[in-house]
């Protein structure tokens, strides 16, 4: 998918561990598992909000568009 | 899950059950059942009995096969594993079941006509159980969806 989800960069960059971020989201752990692995189909604006919140940062630091090769 | 559907779905795994208790008890009692109902309808010879027997004891078997099948998708909707491929496969099983019952009804109608309407209620009920079979499909589609949107 076009959409990659950088979030364990982010992670890494504020040292937040999956389990302590989960909580503070209000997510299990397994789905932001899902989220991290680009397993996700979908991001609910209200997930995304709590990210940026608990991250300090904007949508565009976890979510990276890259063009599909082939494609224009 | 709330407890009125619970008991709603005991009450259908209890009709389940004594569908399949029904089912044992009329193939036991095929043989003196048709005997009893050829005497009493003096229209039919009496060989007709094993022609009976032959049209109960095959449609037993896919009869037998979708209550199982019947079981096996409410075992899964008490996990709470409702729109899953293995429902979706259930539910198509039971569409054939029922259109093979539906076939051995038609054959059967040749000797007795009244079979024919069984027949068609058969093949109506798989027609209604493959249309419950594509929303399951569909559904299973959606809830995919719904379990990968975080």
């Amino acid at each position: 998918m076009p959409i990659i989800v950088n979030l364990d960069v982010m992670m890494a960059k504020r040292k937040v561990s999956a389990g302590d971020l989960a909580k503070a989201i209000g997510i299990t752990p397994a789905n932001l598992s899902i989220l991290k692995n680009g397993k996700a189909k979908a991001v609910r604006f209200t997930t995304l909000e709590a990210l940026c919140r608990e991250l300090n940062c904007q949508p565009g630091d976890i979510l990276e568009y890259v063009p599909e090769e082939g494609s224009d | 899950m709330k407890w009125n559907d619970d008991k709603s779905l005991l009450l259908t795994r209890v009709c389940v059950w004594l569908s399949a208790v029904a089912l044992v008890l009329l193939c036991v009692s095929a043989p003196w059942l048709f005997s009893w109902f050829i005497q009493k309808r003096l229209i039919l010879p009496p060989q007709s009995r094993d022609y009976f027997l032959v049209t109960t004891y095959t449609v037993a078997v896919p009869a037998a096969v979708a209550l199982y099948m019947m079981n096996r998708l409410l075992a899964n909707i008490r996990k709470e594993e409702v729109f899953t491929e293995k429902n979706t496969r259930y539910l198509r099983g039971m569409s054939w079941c029922c259109l093979a019952a539906g076939l051995i009804f038609l054959v059967s109608s040749f000797y007795y006509l009244p079979f024919f309407a069984l027949c068609a209620a058969a093949v109506f009920m798989a027609l209604i159980l493959r249309v419950i079979k594509n929303v399951f499909a569909q559904a299973e589609e959606i809830k995919k969806e719904n379990d990968y949107t975080i």
